[in-house]
């Protein structure tokens, strides 16, 4: 196993190698001096070459990529234009209010998709599973921005028994210190223990919406995908043998279908992971949520090459990462797969 | 303009709580304040009385960049900084053009323009305990005249850059109590810019001790929200930054102007991107105060009795249908003028601002220095058909282009607003050729060298004064591409007697003489018609119904020393 | 009183395609000990047959739609779905075609076989392990303490087999039922598993339904055999009877169509011609007609019933006594199931009824 996880790792350099590339390429060929968009519209002549010797865009293309990798191994992943700081350090400091979106998300994505999917396969062909399939279709249909916003109006300005936006209340004024609001209400120095317990279930509140905008997708995929795999293997042979031997429905169903029924929910669960990180930046910005998301799309906003380019790498490489421990996970999983 | 510069809205209005005031008048509706105090007293009615206490949540759209008052042009962080910073000179609370003494006293002005002498005020003290003195004012203008290279590259110093290095000579100091600040040329516009955030004065020590001139901008503290940052002398503290998440300001209890303390606790700015969202946290009730909303959510509020709608009644932007006179048929004036009288205005307005925009009347927003009414030529196709006529040009067709990529304040919807105004042109029997381009760099590049012979673009202005519209934006003359000095090439229009009344407006150290100037550059532009200017998009703002004493400004000046929160 | 009793058992499949008509009208017994054969092509409707005893149609589109089925002295069909499953396992095991896909690949052997005791038994972990071993060891597995961690895949064919064997007997259920237990291993294996489970039924006096569509398989295993075609029950008799005196055509040719040991030295084998009818279609007349070498013209349009050989005869049901039965309107006589063709001078084979043949383009292209 160990061979297995060295072998993948080692297999996911090239990857990143070939992306780094395509990234780099495509940000330099988009059409735009970046020199010209930094500075606008009334900018000298002479601002725009200074400002493109700062950026070293005259050199070749190939010296600048070169340049580029070479801070890439060194763990230089450049720095914003913006506060002139490491990207990398940036990056690390609003990674937590994303990770625990996304995760909150994976979490209702895969709590609420699985027994709907379950349901779906029992009432197979018949209108339960046709009301799920509707539900599924428009889980994927609606923009995310336009669900995050409509679940906003319904649960925060009508029924208001959610808030609407952002990560706490504001006027508690949480200390962050490691930037996870679900921890720092325990780290909170000054707060008594009843304190501490409220800015916590605050801080689970604020989670609720974002987490089913961001998770409707994954939610709409996973039911599916339950669905067909619960249905496949009702239909395997193992599952006749099981009832032959008089083992109970509910055994039946929650050991010999499910623990089968998993395998390829688990690798889409991986795969989710990709749109979680690519919906986190329209749910963030719905949800005034400070995570890696929104500050892409400030950067984009702000010619921020850098962090444009190195943020969407360190998103490969997290992807890449998850899908190796999905495929781990697959292996403990999966009897039959043992990866020499 | 890489950001928004502050000034996202314009002029004068007097619109306070409680007092649901549209239409704005142009000068503000309630100034008890005599002059000469540094800030009025809140505009609240009689009957209630402030209340002290409290903390207000703002949503702003976007984060601020840096916590240094001088390394900043956009738009978030003035309006942070506002309340804790100041400078030698402000706005009149409520005024887009009334400049007032702050940390001076008064000022005069050399006979050769060239000297400005400041009396400054005594007994003010910086957050950090220090004194402010002449010797601090000193010290920030020598720092901002030696800025290091490399903050300029990181294009951190443009307003540095186009209203202080060009512009500042020397400083003096003459007493502790007074400071003469030497300009390289005489420039009427400098207290305007004065008032500007980038030019309020920090504390000395905390620059020092936020390594605030560091060549290695990392090392700067000072600006990224470490030791001591943001250090002024305004009604609220700094306390703390959170990147992208807010800033939490709290109430300096040792204000200089004991009178205009804060009511307020203190502030906590948050951000948040997206206007639909802002007004649903607004309705749910999680934030008090939203600096802007977009038209059509800001038309929601107005309907929306449980929240109140600010109108700031103009903005500090102007959408322009530009005309360069070196094409044909542009040439012609009748022509000119036909374009103006051939485009519906207000209906643009209605169909692309949900009326959130005021039509122009002239080549600025409402309520500056000099603005005239010029009584611009409003929409009647049929005079433009007679003018056409009149003009005897019978080949009326060229090409006229928009940007196809792209978004801004003042032009929210490009194509729809080119279908509209080409509409109306078609109408009269103009024969415009429908043209497009990306907005980076293809059609910025091509209109500034002059290529377009109409065209929609803008202006958001760099400072509320005429001088940025006028000259700035427009119709200056400026080194040209073949290194001659004359009419600025995108629009091609040449008036000697215009651009000297321009110049003799920057020259003079008269502010009557300087008014007489720019209204002689609007009568001529008004008689050539270089351009046909639209309208100023207004953004509204919304707060809470238990917001009260806030008083509105359409250059985004807006105080919250004098806001508090009722009971509720 | 029979163990198990089924009496004109109707199965039906509601699908997308049609009512497929899979079995129609079954009938036998079977008693306490003994061993009964089920044999005929796929299709032919023996293993529906099973699993509607077992009560294990795949839902919702099969159906029983007539009969009754009784075991042990219950009506199956009046069961719950709660008491079936107390019967299953305890009392009625089967085994499977498939030893690879029948055991559930990602739960290791120990947690299926514990898993079947522990739903009939309240024994605990280590009893239930332990009766596990036990098992494993009577139906030959080496090193079963060892074995019973591994997971199917780590399992041969045959030794999958045997661990089926071992999970049906577990508890000494009273009626065996095989679904083609050995189709799927090699030959060698075959004659193994084939005597493990002989032996064990023996010795435990399970009766046991095997079935299978290889006369050779039933030859030395079963006391009875019941030939079935087309959901039909075409011939029963005891199994030394059937092979001696095969009286339908179908059974005559599934005798022709496989190897024999007693075969004489390069004997031709005779495949069935034509293929088994569209079960699609409502029978009408015998459904081995159109591929019948011994049609008369009632053929085509009476289904014969399942009657004595020799007419009269008081028909017993069970045993080795039972009586010999066949569905034909022209039994081959015993030269001509040697031959394996009608040998009468002139006999041809009756053509079609138009309205039949008609019937039969549509069908069978």
């Amino acid at each position: 196993m160990t061979k297995y996880i060295v072998r993948r790792l080692l297999g996911a350099i090239p990857v990143l190698f070939g992306l780094s590339i395509v990234l780099f390429a495509f940000i330099h060929l988009i059409p735009g001096d970046p020199a010209t968009a930094i500075l606008g519209q009334h900018a000298t002549a002479q601002r725009i070459a200074e400002m493109r010797e700062y950026l070293g865009l005259d050199d070749p293309l190939p010296v600048q990529y070169v340049d580029y990798l070479a801070g890439l191994l060194q763990g230089d992943f450049g720095r914003s234009f913006i506060n002139n700081q490491p990207v990398l350090g940036e990056f690390l400091r609003r990674f937590p209010a994303t990770v625990e979106l996304t995760i909150a998300a994976m979490i209702f994505a895969v709590g609420v998709g699985i027994p709907l999917g379950r349901f779906a396969a029992r009432y197979a062909q018949r209108w339960p599973d046709g009301a799920v399939t509707v539900l599924s279709l428009l889980g994927i249909s609606i923009p995310v921005f336009v669900l995050g916003l409509t679940l906003q109006y319904i649960f925060a300005v009508q029924l208001k028994v959610l808030p609407a936006s952002s990560r706490i209340d504001a006027r508690l004024q949480l200390d962050l210190q490691t930037n996870f609001v679900l921890i720092d209400a325990w780290l909170h120095a000054g707060w008594t223990f009843d304190e501490k317990v409220d800015a916590f279930v605050d801080g689970v509140r604020h989670l609720v919406l974002p987490a089913i905008a961001l998770g409707s997708i994954p939610l709409a995929i996973i039911t599916r995908i339950t669905r067909a795999s619960v249905i496949e293997v009702a239909n395997e042979d193992y599952v006749r043998t099981a009832r032959a031997k008089g083992l109970t429905e509910r055994r039946i169903d929650g050991r010999h279908i499910m623990r089968n029924a998993w395998l390829p929910v688990v690798t889409v669960i991986g795969l989710q992971v990709g749109g979680l990180l690519a919906g986190a930046v329209i749910t963030e910005t719905v949800f005034a949520w400070n995570g890696v998301g929104r500050w892409i799309v400030d950067a984009i906003g702000n010619r921020d090459y850098f962090v444009v380019q190195s943020t969407i790498l360190i998103f490969a490489l997290i992807f890449l990462m998850v899908n190796l421990i999905v495929d781990i996970a697959y292996a403990f999983l999966n009897p039959r797969i043992r990866y020499a | 303009m890489r950001r928004t510069r502050f000034g996202v809205l314009l002029v004068a209005a007097g619109l306070l709580v409680g007092a649901c005031t549209t239409g704005a008048s142009p000068t503000p509706a309630a100034t008890p304040a005599p002059t000469g105090a540094a800030t009025p007293a809140p505009t609240t009615a009689p009957e209630e009385t402030p209340k002290a206490g409290g903390t207000l949540i703002v949503a702003l759209p976007g984060d601020i960049s840096r916590t240094d008052s001088a390394l900043i042009d956009d738009s978030n962080s003035s309006y942070v900084m506002n309340q804790v910073m100041e400078g030698l000179v402000g706005l009149k609370p409520g005024s887009a053009s009334e400049v007032i003494p702050v940390l001076s006293e008064s000022w005069t002005i050399s006979e050769d323009a060239l000297t400005y002498t400041f009396k400054l005020r005594t007994g003010v003290k910086f957050h950090d305990g220090t004194d402010f003195n002449a010797d601090a004012v000193k010290f920030n203008y020598d720092r901002w005249l030696n800025i290091p290279d490399a903050y300029s590259k990181l294009e951190y110093t443009y307003y540095l850059d186009v209203a202080l290095r060009p512009v500042v000579d020397s400083v003096t100091v003459n007493s502790p109590t007074e400071v003469a600040i030497k300009l390289t040329a005489p420039n009427s516009a400098f207290l305007t810019t004065q008032t500007l955030v980038p030019f309020f004065i920090s504390s000395p020590a905390a620059l020092e001790l936020g390594k605030a001139s560091d060549p290695d901008f990392a090392n700067n503290t000072y600006a990224q929200g470490g030791a001591g940052a943001m250090t002024g002398t305004g009604p609220f503290k700094f306390k703390e930054w959170v990147p992208g998440d807010h800033v939490t300001l709290e109430r300096n209890a040792d204000y200089w102007d004991a009178t205009h303390a804060a009511y307020l606790d203190g502030i906590v700015f948050r951000v948040f991107p997206d206007s639909t969202s802002t007004l649903n946290a607004l309705q749910a009730g999680e934030i008090d105060f939203t600096q802007t909303l977009s038209p059509i959510d800001g038309k929601t509020v107005e309907g929306d009795a449980t929240l109140q709608a600010i109108d700031r009644g103009g903005s500090c932007n102007l959408f322009n249908l530009s005309i360069n006179q070196t094409h044909k048929p542009f040439d012609n004036l009748k022509i000119r003028q036909a374009v103006a009288y051939a485009v519906n205005k207000q209906s643009i307005i209605d169909t692309f601002y949900a009326g959130q925009a005021v039509v122009a009347d002239n080549w600025m927003p409402p309520g500056f220095f000099s603005y005239k009414a010029l009584n611009l030529p409003t929409y009647d196709p049929e005079k433009a058909k007679a003018l056409i006529a009149e003009s005897g040009v019978t080949d009326l067709s060229f090409d006229f282009w928009y940007p196809s990529d792209v978004a801004r304040p003042y032009m929210p919807d490009p194509k729809g607003e080119f279908e509209a105004i080409l509409r109306d042109l078609e109408a009269v029997g103009f024969k415009p050729n429908p043209k497009t381009a990306t907005w980076r760099p293809d059609y910025l590049s091509a209109e500034a060298g002059g290529d377009y012979p109409l065209w929609l673009i803008g202006w958001t202005c760099d400072w509320a004064g005429p001088d940025n519209f006028l000259s700035t934006a427009f119709f200056g003359y400026r080194e040209r591409s073949d290194n001659t000095f004359g009419p600025n090439e995108e629009f091609g229009y040449k008036n000697d007697a215009m651009w000297q009344a321009m110049d003799n407006a920057l020259k003079t150290n008269s502010l009557d003489k300087a008014k007489e100037y720019w209204q002689q550059a609007q009568d001529f532009l008004a008689a050539d018609m270089p351009s046909v200017p639209m309208l100023s998009s207004k953004p509204p703002a919304a707060a809470q119904l238990y917001v009260k004493g806030f008083v509105p400004n359409s250059t985004l000046t807006e105080l919250f020393n004098t806001v508090w929160l009722a009971d509720h | 009183m029979a163990l198990l009793s089924v009496d004109g058992l109707v199965v039906r499949f509601r699908t997308h395609e049609g009512t497929i008509h899979a079995v129609n009208g079954v009938s036998f017994d079977l008693d306490e000990g003994e061993t009964l054969g089920i044999v005929g092509e796929s299709g032919c409707g023996k293993s529906v047959t099973s699993l509607a005893i077992m009560r294990l149609l795949p839902k919702p589109a099969g159906r029983i739609e007539g009969g009754s089925v009784r075991f042990d002295g219950q009506d199956l069909l009046a069961c719950s779905e709660a008491e079936m499953r107390e019967m299953r396992g305890r009392d009625m095991a089967m085994i499977f075609q498939d030893p690879m896909t029948s055991l559930n690949p990602v739960l290791t052997i120990e947690e299926q076989m514990v898993e079947t005791i522990q739903a009939h038994r309240k024994v605990g972990n280590e009893e239930a392990r332990a009766r596990a071993i036990e098992l494993l060891t009577i139906v030959g597995i080496p090193e079963p303490e060892n074995r019973l961690r591994a997971f199917p895949h780590q399992f041969s064919g045959g030794m999958r087999q045997r661990v089926m064997i071992a999970m049906a007997l577990a508890l000494a259920p009273k009626l065996l039922i095989a679904d083609e237990p050995t189709t799927a291993l090699d030959v060698t294996i075959q004659a193994q598993v084939l005597e493990l489970l002989q032996r064990l039924t023996t010795e435990t006096g399970t009766a046991a339904i095997l079935i299978t569509h290889d006369l050779g398989v039933v030859a030395g295993m079963t006391q009875r055999i019941n030939v079935m075609y087309a959901g039909y029950i075409v011939e029963a008799a005891p199994t030394a009877e059937l092979f001696a005196k095969p009286s339908h055509p179908y059974t005559v040719g599934l005798l022709h169509s496989i190897p024999r040991l007693d075969a004489v030295q390069g004997e031709e084998l005779i495949p069935i011609e034509g293929a088994p009818p569209d079960q699609r279609r409502a029978p009408v007349g015998c459904p081995f007609a159109p591929r019948c070498a011994w049609r008369l013209p009632d053929c085509w349009t009476t289904n014969p019933p399942l009657v004595p050989v020799r007419a009269a005869e008081a028909v017993v049901t069970t045993g080795p006594g039972a009586t010999h039965r066949v569905a034909c309107h022209n039994s081959p006589t015993p030269g001509e199931a040697a031959a394996g063709r009608p040998l009468r001078e002139g006999f041809v084979a009756a053509p079609p009824p138009s309205a039949v043949a008609d019937e039969l383009a549509v069908v069978v292209p």
